[in-house]
């Protein structure tokens, strides 16, 4: 993965309309969107047509890109995310939900299971969620990767973790305010 | 939402982040969004923390389609954003050809604007861009700059030896640099042309015999902007400018 500053240079120049930029800045982090559009999305498919569409979408706003807004690679996540999101909403139905129940567990054991890599500003803002994450209560944590890792609304999560809708709500509120004052404390 | 305490905002930020608002709720942020800057600081807070739990997710490699339809797609977006090929029977010089012939799609998004003003340069320089023996050119591309509007039309025959470059209106070039131009193959290395003309006017540039090969595989024309002495490099170095699709005539 390349550097923020690599990043921020291809973003910027993206913006002027170059073309070989933008094909780097694909080439260095379109895997790491793909993971996470696979990931919501659970269907190749549609996966590759929100990573199209991301893209497309990074050609067209990458002026609106600043540094201040945070990391090139998360602001490039946000945009593909955003989209899978916006696919789920409208076709829900078609989402296959997964069958085994311990998804949450499968979600953490992912994070556990990143090997340490070089020091850079995108490790150390994963260490600081997992490690505020870490602070929450089991149902605020699981509520919140739920939410994020599967794009689950309230009622979905209500129903996914049995538990009533406004019990979730307050959850992910509680869990959300725990985060920010950790990660705040981080700071 | 205009009188929310901070942690309202900050939470209502996060949740839009990850997704759990509902369709009225997150309407309403949006609302918030456009006139509060407090609300777009925390968007940009939520989002860069939350979207870090993407990078424990193992890198996947898409399929290499994705990227050209992303490439096909960008191109389109180009081609509509900016004047693309002019169809050559459409100019001035349309009475000396047949300009029956079409161009491929290329051409079809061609803006009236710069048809006229194609026409008008070419009448007042007396020149135009067909190769010397008066046979209608086989390629035709259009370079275009959207900061300043300045387009080069550029034309080359069938054996793609001399491409001819009307350059509509003079860019200007800072001191130390010099603009150069390159053949893109469309699954090569850039083949370097000459220097690309940066003031109005028509040019003919000659492309090596290597170079004029690729003219008919799907080639692009690319100009990059490099330091001057440093031309004689094989491949660009320097901030790429602008690219452009090379159009074939179709008949």
């Amino acid at each position: 993965m390349a550097e923020r500053e690599q990043l921020a240079e291809w973003l910027a120049a993206t913006a002027r309309g170059d073309q070989l930029a933008f094909q780097n800045l694909y080439a260095a982090t379109s895997s790491q969107l793909y993971a996470l559009l696979l990931r919501i999305l659970r269907n190749p498919e549609r996966a590759q047509d929100a990573l199209q569409d991301a893209y497309v979408k990074v050609w067209q706003k990458a002026d609106t890109y600043a540094p201040d807004r945070g990391a090139p690679l998360t602001w490039l996540l946000s945009i593909a995310r955003y989209r899978a999101l916006d696919m789920l909403r409208r076709k829900r139905p078609e989402v296959a939900m997964p069958e085994e129940p311990d998804m949450v567990a499968t979600l953490l054991e992912d994070q556990q299971s990143l090997s340490p890599s070089e020091e850079n500003e995108n490790q150390q803002s994963l260490d600081a969620i997992q490690v505020c994450l870490k602070t929450l209560q089991p149902q605020q944590r699981d509520s919140v990767l739920l939410a994020y890792y599967e794009g689950l609304t309230h009622q979905e999560l209500a129903e996914r973790l049995d538990a009533p809708l406004g019990t979730v709500k307050s959850w992910i509120r509680r869990g959300l305010m725990r985060l920010r004052e950790c990660l705040a404390e981080r700071a | 939402m205009a009188e929310s305490e901070p942690n309202e905002i900050t939470l209502t930020a996060a949740e839009y982040v990850l997704g759990t608002l509902d369709e009225g709720e997150r309407a309403a942020f949006d609302q918030e969004l456009a006139h509060s800057a407090e609300a777009r600081r925390e968007l940009d807070y939520w989002e860069a923390r939350l979207n870090a739990l993407a990078l424990a997710l193992t890198p996947v490699t898409p399929p290499d389609q994705v990227w050209h339809d992303v490439r096909d797609n960008i191109a389109r977006d180009v081609s509509a954003d900016r004047a693309s090929v002019t169809p050559i029977g459409s100019a001035s010089s349309a009475t000396r050809r047949d300009s029956g012939k079409g161009w491929r799609s290329l051409a079809i998004a061609a803006s009236v604007a710069a048809l006229a003003m194609a026409g008008v340069l070419m009448i007042g320089t007396g020149d135009s861009p067909p190769s010397d023996d008066g046979a209608a050119p086989a390629y035709a591309s259009m370079v275009y700059d959207a900061p300043t509007g300045i387009s080069w039309l550029v034309t080359a025959p069938e054996d793609g030896r001399a491409m001819s470059v009307t350059a509509l209106g003079s860019y200007q070039v800072p001191e130390g640099k010099v603009l150069q131009a390159w053949l893109v193959p469309a699954d090569g290395k850039p083949i370097r042309i000459g220097e690309w003309p940066n003031a109005q006017g028509s040019y003919s540039m000659d492309v090596s015999e290597a170079g004029a090969r690729y003219i008919s595989k799907q080639a692009s024309l690319m100009v990059s902007m490099e330091d001057v002495g440093t031309t004689d490099q094989p491949l660009p170095t320097g901030q790429l400018m602008w690219t452009s699709p090379i159009a074939r005539r179709t008949s």
